[in-house]
């Protein structure tokens, strides 16, 4: 059983999860403030979710070889653990009840969740 | 456009990087480098970036228990408003710690400056060392001395460390293959459990004798505190057994969080093992007698800084060797 994830959390995973490989600061900044639009996110809010999450072992970072357009200083990349995809897989079931039971007492949304 | 346009210019890029805790710095200060359009909005972000960077150092150094007993013990001898006044700075301290060891030499050149001052001081005060320990000076004169000439040993003791701590790397090589890093592990994890039962032997042997010499009142706290931090070193201060399919990947991720576990927890111990003694040097010295409250200052300031250099040295081999993981590529058998 892992912790259940705020919102944030789910946003910042998902955003690394979508991004694969290209998962370093930036990338994950720009894919979280596209999924939390029309919210601006600062990047150093970012970065603390990404440090707590690596903390509690659902992601993994690690640094890549320097690089002169960085002025010669590494990217730390993110990647997915398996807690972190489970913690995302219970988000994401929970987000989906919620849904159903907001849309059986609306009578219906615009938009379904793909099953 | 010329790349140079595209840079930040170097006396602002030099401010940022001074902000940025080092343990962050390398990944910050890149993709705001990377990022950069112009240097007020390099500034902007810097600006908008940096702070949540350094709490966020702060939350991942905290060590609890350190605090509270650090606070406890600036209590006890400081008062209430000077202790939490220490807090910030301690957590800010915290937050900045360098991502390695000073060098040897650095630490030698410290320990020799710190022995001409004292040896200096000794000298404008007239004082020959056989005066130093005299049955007719004041103890506390004498100590008062006697610590400031021990204090270039401890600048010494901690050089030693240092050098010590080279020899003791958990790691060694710079790209490994998943196998030969799972047996680090494994080695890392043998020794760990290894000391633990050392360490919770030792500790359940102080409590028992602090049960039976110390006053009731003292002896039941320091006694439970010792006893309950044996039980948690002997049941769960060992690092996680390493999982059956982890990649290189995930098992360098395990590496680095028990890595830096192990240190939170070493951080403790030192203190843990320590705090009485400070307590002791001042209750011993607090009656009233300004020399001898002065010899308690001098002594808890030397053992204040031998529980530094411990920390100081493991803290940065720890991360020295996590900053290795990062960097660490998997060797392909």
């Amino acid at each position: 059983m892992v912790d259940s994830l705020g919102q944030f959390e789910q946003i910042v995973l998902t955003a690394v999860l979508a991004l694969g490989d290209n998962a370093y600061g930036v990338t994950v900044h720009a894919k979280v403030e596209e999924l939390s639009k029309p919210k601006k996110v600062t990047r150093g809010a970012v970065y603390a979710t990404l440090d707590r999450m690596e903390d509690k072992g659902l992601i993994a970072s690690w640094l890549s070889e320097p690089t002169p357009e960085r002025g010669g200083r590494s990217r730390r990349h993110y990647r997915l653990e398996k807690s972190g995809q489970q913690a995302l897989r219970e988000s994401a079931k929970a987000a989906r009840t919620l849904y159903e039971a907001i849309a059986q007492s609306l009578g219906g949304l615009a938009w379904k969740p793909p099953r | 456009m010329e790349a140079s346009a595209l840079t930040p210019p170097p006396w602002l890029a030099k401010i940022v990087l001074a902000l940025i805790p080092p343990c962050a710095r390398e990944a910050v200060a890149g993709d705001l480098w990377e990022t950069y359009t112009s240097p007020r909005q390099y500034a902007v972000e810097a600006l908008r970036t940096v702070p949540l960077v350094v709490f966020s150092q702060m939350r991942r150094n905290l060590n609890l228990p350190v605090m509270l007993l650090q606070v406890s013990l600036g209590c006890f001898c400081l008062g209430e408003a000077a202790a939490f006044a220490l807090l910030p700075v301690l957590m800010l301290r915290d937050a900045y710690q360098e991502a390695a060891r000073p060098c040897p030499r650095r630490a030698m050149r410290t320990a020799i400056l710190v022995a001409s001052v004292a040896l200096a001081f000794l000298q404008v005060m007239s004082i020959s060392t056989d005066m130093v320990i005299h049955p007719d000076r004041p103890a506390g004169t004498s100590l008062l001395f006697a610590g400031l000439m021990l204090s270039p040993l401890m600048g010494l003791f901690r050089t030693g460390l240092i050098l010590d701590g080279d020899r003791r790397a958990w790691i060694t090589a710079e790209d490994q293959s998943a196998q030969e890093l799972a047996d680090s592990y494994r080695a890392f994890t043998r020794r760990a459990r290894w000391h633990n039962i050392v360490e919770g032997a030792a500790l359940t042997a102080v409590a028992g004798f602090a049960f039976f010499t110390l006053p009731a009142t003292l002896a039941i706290a320091l006694t439970g505190l010792y006893l309950l931090v044996a039980f948690y070193l002997l049941l769960h201060g060992t690092p996680r057994i390493l999982p059956v399919a982890a990649d290189f990947v995930s098992l360098r991720a395990l590496f680095q969080r028990e890595l830096v576990r192990r240190q939170q927890l070493r951080r403790f111990l030192w203190w843990l093992w320590l705090t009485p003694v400070l307590a002791a040097f001042y209750v011993q010295m607090a009656d009233g007698k300004p020399m001898l409250s002065v010899f308690g200052s001098v002594a808890a300031a030397l053992v204040c800084f031998l529980i530094a250099a411990l920390n100081r040295e493991y803290g940065g081999r720890v991360r020295e060797q996590v900053g290795l993981l990062d960097r660490m590529r998997e060797r392909l058998a």
